[in-house]
């Protein structure tokens, strides 16, 4: 049973969670399972409403960058479990991620991104374009220069993700609201107060901005600048068919991304260079878009021709909140006591959420030094230890 | 043979006792419910059900009707294949082939 | 073989049948009434909609998964099969959920196996070759599209020069052509009929030449032809209007374009006012059994009936309803020699009433569908009970048997297209379902939230008696 109140909050909390998309949810979990009490998680519409529920559900480690193979390799073990955890069946199906390129220029780059998760026991492995007919039978591989496959990569479903979480954070006694707007944060030198809502104002010494593509506006209210821009992604379903594609494909080359769900359905989008970054959410427009439909299909097509008479059912979009070096911001920031975000996933929330919402947890309750949310700092920016990851992709 | 169940979105099969169940579990809005049971996502695209899981629903908590929100439809309004969707106009979109080097 | 034959291939035995037809239509003359098995609880379905629109009839038809039998013309040599995949879980498990009905709690695919995680793996290894409907085409073919697959005009030079058009008018039935007609502009009318009138305007001809000189014992039926006849004669000597038939608009997006469907190929749109005059999709209602096959609406039966030819010569029907469908219904059937019973499940309508009474129709009146089961391939029980806790003896409910069952009433607005390109809706279940928010009597006009100008009109904003009816004489 999922408590989705729609009553007045509580007077006061011990730490308040805005946002319950996976990183609002996982953390507010992990927080739980540390003993934590008196947890609230609050939520303008309804769980996974944002980011987490309009994502297409992949979690990679293929990335260029050491601690992104981390971050998300951990998140892997965490999915490998989660069913378990939660007591959910949260449909995570390791088939891999089939990342291909158009472009002879990028193979030096595969193959040393390859060698690095290699040593960081991602069992990635470099492809000719022939093998990878043996991994995606009917693939087109005339445009195809070289691929990596890594066969622990996979994808869960999205909302199922949540709702366990969800379920979860009940047992344990954490309070979820939906329906229920943040309009302020409340801070007396410089320590948070209070939370204020439009169903009452909760009085707390903590909390997490979760709030994704609201974030910037949610921590501006309290002076905090965060650099994240909203960029609108769109993705699509298709009807569901029996099983015929294991792995995701990706193609650095055009930002594709196809899979087959355990529902039967392709799911799957393409990035968009067209798409503005908005500088905030009042910008936020999730219609979706023609251009999209067809751009999909025709790199679809180009790649697997076979699905010319398989249809698509419902098209719809989301927004990344992304940092200028696509990396997430965790952690707190100086002079502002109690106040925490885990933001600008930059498209990646969901795959590294799980992991991120445990480090928080710890980090919050404890004060303990962690080495990855120090790097991936607020204090970054102006550090000017800005890392880019070279795989960023839809 | 048939069996007395009375269904509420035919295309993914529900009923209307497991949409109640679902509101019963906690899912007290149409877009969590339309995911938690499957209502309305299947190939009629909502058509079918989508007006009867509203008024459903607000007869389970007792509100208005005209309280209960609708969920986003997304296009298309019935399947279109990938073929279809390809042969429209649209700027062709491939790698950025990076003839100049 | 004469050339009004056809042989198809069913699941791999030869079916004969009349050219020209729909395949759920040759299908349904052939005794064969399941087309599909649901995708849960593996529930035979039968053509429901008739008009592509709902999960019912897909079918694999020449290798290609989920195509909708109802709007696909018979050919010659055609390979049909059900696609009876095992469910999600596997066809034990759907078996028994079929027959079990509370064994299984909603959403229990979540909740089940989850615990140790090796298990989780192992269930969804198990169960991912059982998910899915429909393998995935064979190869690409061209599919066969109706409506009057017969003479599909080539590509009609219409369509070519789309793109953009000052005001398209979605729906040629009697709103579509009001509008039109108000409109002192050109504008262009899309429907998918062949001709104007809308899907009422063939049924309706048919039924009122049927009733001859006893149609002015039907007033609602008379007023309804007079008015789209009338209609279809202004629209017709309006040089600035614009009629292409064999389309739908498939898809809404903003700010203001539309996807238009010509048998199979797309065409994109962009207006500057927009008439949404789409009507409304048949309503079966909530009761025990209504997935069963042979229970349709009254414009699946008109589709069957007008466009694909339905024989139901000698065959038991049973309409039950209310108004211009339940009357326009019977009085189709009747003149294709079906034995129509009439149920009324509502008041009014007494000059048709007794008029019925004197056609011979078997009829009862105060009595609503409580139930349906199949109890024969081609043979359903239907149970009826006094519409309100009438007097009389407890047990005064009623059995029939029917061929077909015809469920007639307010239909329910269409809406997914005007709602994505961001009109506002609202609940509303006395007019049908979600209808524009602001309506007055004569529909729904606004802007749209770039500034086109949108108008709702006819039965796509609301069926209920706050907006008038189809049938009421203008």
């Amino acid at each position: 049973m999922i408590p989705l109140t729609r009553e007045q909050v509580p007077a006061t909390a011990d730490v308040v969670l805005v946002g319950a998309g996976i990183n609002g949810l996982a953390t507010a979990y992990e927080l739980a399972q540390l003993g934590m009490k008196n947890i609230v998680v609050l939520e303008k519409t309804y769980i996974g409403s944002g980011s987490t529920g309009r994502c297409g559900g992949g979690i990679r480690q293929q990335w260029t960058t050491e601690e992104n193979i981390r971050l998300a390799q951990e998140s892997v073990r965490m999915y490998e479990n989660m069913s378990a955890e939660l007591g959910y069946q949260v449909f995570f199906r390791q088939g891999g991620y089939l990342m291909v390129t158009e472009n002879e220029n990028d193979l030096p780059a595969l193959r040393d991104a390859v060698a690095l998760q290699q040593r960081c026991d991602v069992p990635t492995d470099f492809l000719q374009p022939q093998e990878c007919l043996e991994i995606v039978p009917d693939l087109d591989i005339s445009r195809i220069k070289g691929a990596t496959f890594c066969p622990r990569d996979g994808t869960a479903y999205p909302f199922a993700v949540v709702w366990g979480y969800a379920r979860a954070c009940h047992r344990k006694g954490v309070k979820i609201y939906i329906g229920t707007t943040v309009t302020d944060l409340k801070t007396t030198e410089g320590r948070i107060t209070a939370v204020e809502t439009d169903r009452g104002t909760i009085q707390t010494p903590l909390v997490v901005n979760c709030a994704g593509p609201w974030a910037r506006s949610l921590a501006a209210g309290i002076g905090v600048e965060l650099p994240n821009r909203q960029e609108r992604h769109e993705i699509m379903v298709s009807e569901s068919l029996k099983p015929f594609l294991d792995p995701m494909v990706i193609s650095i080359s055009n930002g594709i991304y196809f899979s087959q769900s355990m529902r039967g359905e392709i799911v799957g989008g393409i990035g968009d260079s067209d798409e503005p970054r908005l500088p905030g959410p009042s910008r936020f427009k999730t219609h979706s878009g023609m251009r999209f439909a067809v751009r999909f299909a025709q790199a679809l097509l180009s790649y697997y021709p076979r699905a010319a008479e398989v249809r698509m059912m419902r098209q719809w979009a989301g927004m990344y909140d992304v940092t200028p070096d696509h990396r997430p911001i965790l952690g707190g920031v100086d002079g502002l006591d109690g106040y925490f975000h885990s933001c600008g996933f930059s498209g990646h929330g969901f795959m590294l959420g799980p992991m991120t919402g445990k480090r928080m947890a710890r980090f919050i309750t404890t004060g303990r030094r962690d080495e990855i949310i120090e790097s991936l700092s607020l204090e970054r920016f102006s550090r000017g230890d800005i890392q880019a990851d070279a795989f960023v992709v839809g | 043979m048939s069996h007395p169940k009375t269904f509420l979105c035919r295309c993914e099969d529900v009923t209307l006792e497991e949409f109640r169940e679902a509101y019963g579990e906690g899912f007290s809005e149409l877009e969590s419910l339309k995911r938690y049971t499957g209502v309305g996502t299947g190939f009629c695209q909502g058509k079918g059900c989508m007006s009867e899981a509203a008024a459903e629903l607000a007869r389970l908590r007792g509100i208005e009707p005209g309280q209960i929100r609708l969920t986003t439809i997304r296009p298309p309004a019935e399947p279109l294949t990938f073929g279809q969707l390809a042969a429209l106009d649209e700027p062709i979109f491939h790698a950025a082939q990076e003839e100049e080097e | 073989m004469s050339s009004d034959k056809v042989t198809l291939r069913f699941q791999n035995k030869a079916v004969i049948c009349r050219a020209g037809t729909s395949v759920a239509a040759a299908l349904w003359e052939n005794g064969i009434r399941v087309l599909s098995h649901s995708p849960k609880y593996g529930r035979g379905r039968g053509v429901t909609c008739a008009r592509g629109q709902c999960t019912a009839c897909l079918m694999r038809i020449d290798g290609i998964p989920n195509v909708r039998a109802c709007e696909t013309a018979v050919c010659d040599g055609m390979t049909i099969e059900r696609q009876d995949t095992g469910a999600f879980y596997g066809p034990v498990l759907q078996k028994t959920l079929a027959t079990a009905d509370s064994l299984f709690p909603v959403g229990f695919y979540y909740k089940w196996f989850t615990r140790p995680a090796a298990l989780s793996r192992m269930f969804l290894q198990g169960i991912r070759p059982l998910t899915g409907v429909g393998r995935v085409p064979d190869a690409p073919a061209a599919v066969r599209s109706l409506p009057e697959a017969a003479d599909p005009p080539a590509r009609p030079a219409a369509t070519e020069d789309l793109g953009s058009v000052d005001h398209i008018i979605v729906g040629g039935g009697p709103a579509g052509l009001e509008a039109a007609l108000e409109a002192d502009a050109p504008a262009l009318v899309v429907d998918d009929h062949p001709s104007p009138g809308g899907q009422r305007a063939a049924a309706l001809r048919e039924a009122c030449e049927h009733l001859g000189s006893r149609l002015q014992r039907y007033p609602t039926l008379a007023a309804a032809d007079d008015r789209i006849r009338s209609l279809q004669e202004k629209f017709s000597e309006r040089r600035d209007l614009r009629y292409i038939g064999h389309s739908r608009i498939v898809a809404g997006y903003r700010p203001n374009g539309l996807l238009l469907r010509h048998g199979s190929e797309l065409a994109s749109v962009e207006f500057a006012m927009l008439t949404w005059a789409a009507g409304a999709m048949d309503v079966l209602g909530l009761f025990p059994g209504n997935d069963t096959p042979g229970l349709i609406g009254p414009r699946a039966l008109y589709r069957l009936l007008c466009r694909d030819g339905l024989r139901v010569d000698g065959k038991p029907v049973l309409v039950v309803g209310h108004g211009l469908d339940l009357w326009l219904s019977a009085a189709l059937l009747s003149a294709r020699g079906a034995h129509p019973a009439l149920v009324v499940d509502g008041p009014g309508d007494q000059t048709e009433i007794s008029a019925a009474v004197d056609e011979k129709w078997q009829l009862a009146t105060g009595m609503k569908l409580a139930s349906l089961r199949t109890i024969r391939a081609d043979r359903i029980s239907a149970t009826l009970v006094p519409r309100r806790s009438a007097p009389g003896p407890i047990n005064s409910h009623l059995e029939l048997d029917a061929d077909l069952v015809v469920v007639c009433g307010e239909g329910k607005p269409s809406f997914d297209v005007t709602y994505q390109i961001g009109v506002d809706y609202e609940l509303v279940p006395q007019a049908g379902g979600f209808v524009p928010t602001r309506r007055t009597e004569s529909g729904y006009r606004g802007t749209l939230p770039d500034g086109a100008p949108v108008a709702i009109v006819g039965e796509a904003a609301g069926t209920g008696p706050q907006v008038p009816s189809e049938g009421a004489p203008s």
